[in-house]
């Protein structure tokens, strides 16, 4: 115990505002989440997927330049590989508007399913201190007695995983699109692939929402803190598996997975079908190998089932609410 | 400050059939208020409606001057509240909760790291402060939620059981300070307990629950006031004389399990009794006026509440 005594003082500052709580709720959440190991080395490989998918952005700008290391090593390759890469060279040089967009669209699609990926197991990590840990320990009597509202608490849960993905998947996207465009030849790449950052930060945004609000209504289903993480797991990997099996039965049951959801959102926003229409149709060489490409074999090139993800997505987000709603009381 | 901290109307509490609060209508003054009633009666649940931690089922309230229902966050930021039960966050160390209750009540970072060390340093607790809580003992944990509760220096405290579990130096300890924060500083207390000692020992007024219903809300002087006429005489020998004494006057008297003698003599002093023992040639060690005024109108008034149930 202290050896002395201090006296009580009354306190003649400025309480701060609400936003300022909220925030408080969200440091505290995202500064628990850091402590952990585990997040902090899936924070890591995702930025290492930053840096690779930096590393081929930088090398398609440098096709362009005669006498750079990528265009001599491009010579040196084989006659079949070279006239592929000297179509997409000549195809950047004739449209680089379109084919920067392409090029991006495509390298932006294609990453966004392995930092999905990153972003499903960091939550898998974080669930169990989101909220079944305030509601095990019933900490959430604490916060009720505050200065802070029930919508409050959970805008300062949701900042915490919204922050928390964003730095292992918003971040990372558009500092590899920074770094390509500036390490690209000309800093026109920026300008040109422009809509490709802003498709792919809107499905990441999107995302993320989506994914947090999830993650906090999973959090909240059980106060035991590893049975969140068990229901998140089961949750992904049940919903793939129902997702497989309605492609040989009903349709609609795909969408009973949140992966498959999203990975629908992603077709429609970043449309890899129709860049692959404008590569046939655009780019000598390449174009015309890609014409025999059969699209119906491959998920990524066929019609995305958009609306039913949006519907679906709703569904998960209202029933996300609702559990919070009725689980997270202080009594 | 106004003229009641808290003022209540018809508040009422039910959960499906029972009512945990009936009909409750009081009007409590600035000052430490004990909340007296057995385990059960409805204390915590007060507390908890006034706080908006449930809700009412109907009936009005106010605290501060403040409806609740309509402005819970501005009546949060002016109380401060220490529950029953444990409702730490686990795995922060005891420093960083107090500060972090400190932020969630508005104080800006620096701010809140301060004053979470000067309550710290106000309720007792030493270098255990750097500790994580999951590794407190029940003591500590008590000083700890008594830090978190006034941190933000709240006009008035809710304080659900604070002594439970805390050794008598701690709770003497505890005591003085809760004491203190209204003698020195002008902070209103409302203490729940069903324990007597502790509540006639800090608090002015008191609110007898039972049952969901206020039993009895007065100061406890007037209470006790009114089980005058009841005494306990501590003589060294003679006790049968003094028994005969009493009964000669048409007094009431009895032996208790001490050796005390308690006897009904149906006046506000104690000046008959003195003046029939020094007759008597009898000196009384001790004569203690109505020692257990309160505790028997407590155990008259729950007595009173079962019979009008049953």
């Amino acid at each position: 115990m202290s050896l002395y005594r201090s006296a009580y003082q009354r306190w003649k500052g400025e309480h701060l505002g609400i936003w300022y709580r909220r925030f408080a709720i969200a440091a505290n959440g995202f500064q628990n989440a850091w402590a952990n190991k585990w997040v902090r080395n899936i924070v890591m490989a995702a930025w290492l997927f930053c840096l690779v998918q930096t590393a081929l952005l930088f090398g398609i700008g440098q096709l362009l330049v005669k006498d750079s290391v990528i265009y001599t090593l491009v010579e040196q390759l084989q006659p079949q590989l070279q006239t592929l890469a000297n179509g997409l060279m000549s195809w950047i040089v004739a449209h680089p508007e379109i084919s920067v967009r392409s090029t991006y669209s495509f390298l932006f699609y294609f990453f966004a399913g392995w930092f999905k990926v990153f972003s499903l197991i960091l939550i898998a990590l974080i669930i169990p201190a989101l909220i079944s840990r305030d509601l095990a320990s019933k900490a959430i009597i604490i916060y009720s007695s505050r200065a802070i509202s029930r919508v409050d608490y959970f805008l300062g849960k949701f900042m915490t995983v919204f922050a928390l993905l964003s730095v292992a998947w918003l971040l990372p996207v558009c500092t590899a699109w920074l770094l390509g465009g500036l390490l690209a030849p000309d800093w026109s790449f920026l300008w040109h692939s422009r809509m490709a950052l802003f498709k792919s930060a809107t499905y990441i945004t999107a995302a993320i929402g989506f994914l947090s609000l999830l993650a906090m209504g999973v959090s909240a289903l059980s106060m035991k803190e590893k049975s969140a993480t068990v229901y998140w797991v089961v949750l992904w990997v049940l919903g793939n598996v129902i997702s497989n099996i309605g492609r040989q039965t009903e349709p609609w049951l795909r969408h009973l997975s949140f992966n498959y959801n999203l990975e629908q959102l992603a077709l429609k926003l970043f449309q890899p079908r129709v860049e692959l229409t404008l590569l046939q149709e655009n780019v000598p060489v390449i174009g015309n190998l890609l014409r025999g490409v059969r699209v119906e074999r491959f998920p990524m090139f066929q019609d995305p089932h958009f609306n039913g993800a949006v519907i679906a997505c709703l569904a998960m987000t209202i029933l996300a609410i609702l559990i919070l709603h009725m689980k997270v009381k202080p009594e | 400050m106004p003229e009641y901290v808290i003022q209540t109307e018809g508040l009422t509490k039910r959960f499906g059939p029972q009512r945990a609060l009936d009909a409750v209508s009081v009007a409590i003054p600035p000052g430490p208020i004990g909340l007296l009633g057995p385990n059960g009666a409805g204390k915590s649940t007060f507390m908890k409606c006034l706080l908006q931690l449930m809700p009412s089922t109907s009936g009005k309230a106010q605290v501060l001057g403040m409806e609740v229902g309509r402005v819970g966050r501005e009546i949060r930021t002016r109380v401060g509240y220490t529950p029953e039960q444990d409702c730490h966050i686990p795995g922060m160390l005891g420093c960083e909760y107090v500060a972090y209750c400190a932020q969630l009540s508005g104080l800006p970072y620096q701010a809140a790291r301060q004053r979470a060390h000067e309550m710290l340093d106000f309720v007792g607790m030493g270098q255990e402060r750097y500790r994580k809580i999951d590794t407190y003992s029940t003591g500590m944990r008590q000083r700890l939620k008594l830090a978190q509760a006034i941190v933000h220096d709240p006009e008035i405290i809710f304080l659900d059981e604070p002594t439970n579990g805390l050794d008598p130096n701690g709770r003497e300890q505890i005591l003085d300070l809760i004491r203190s924060l209204w003698l020195e500083h002008g902070i209103s207390v409302v203490l729940s307990s069903h324990l007597l000692n502790d509540v006639q020992r800090i608090c002015d007024q008191i609110v007898i629950i039972a049952l969901g219903k206020v039993l009895e809300h007065d100061t406890i002087a007037n209470l006790t006031a009114r089980r005058s006429g009841a005494a306990e005489v501590v003589v060294a020998r003679d006790q049968d004389q003094v028994h005969a004494l009493f009964k000669r006057q048409g007094w009431q008297s009895e032996q208790l399990p001490n050796g005390h003698i308690k006897v009904e003599h149906a006046s506000l002093e104690i000046n008959p009794i003195l003046e029939i023992l020094h007759a008597a040639h009898i000196t009384p060690l001790e004569i203690l006026p109505s020692p257990n005024a309160l505790e028997e109108l407590f155990v008259q008034a729950l007595n009173t509440a079962h019979e009008s149930v049953s």
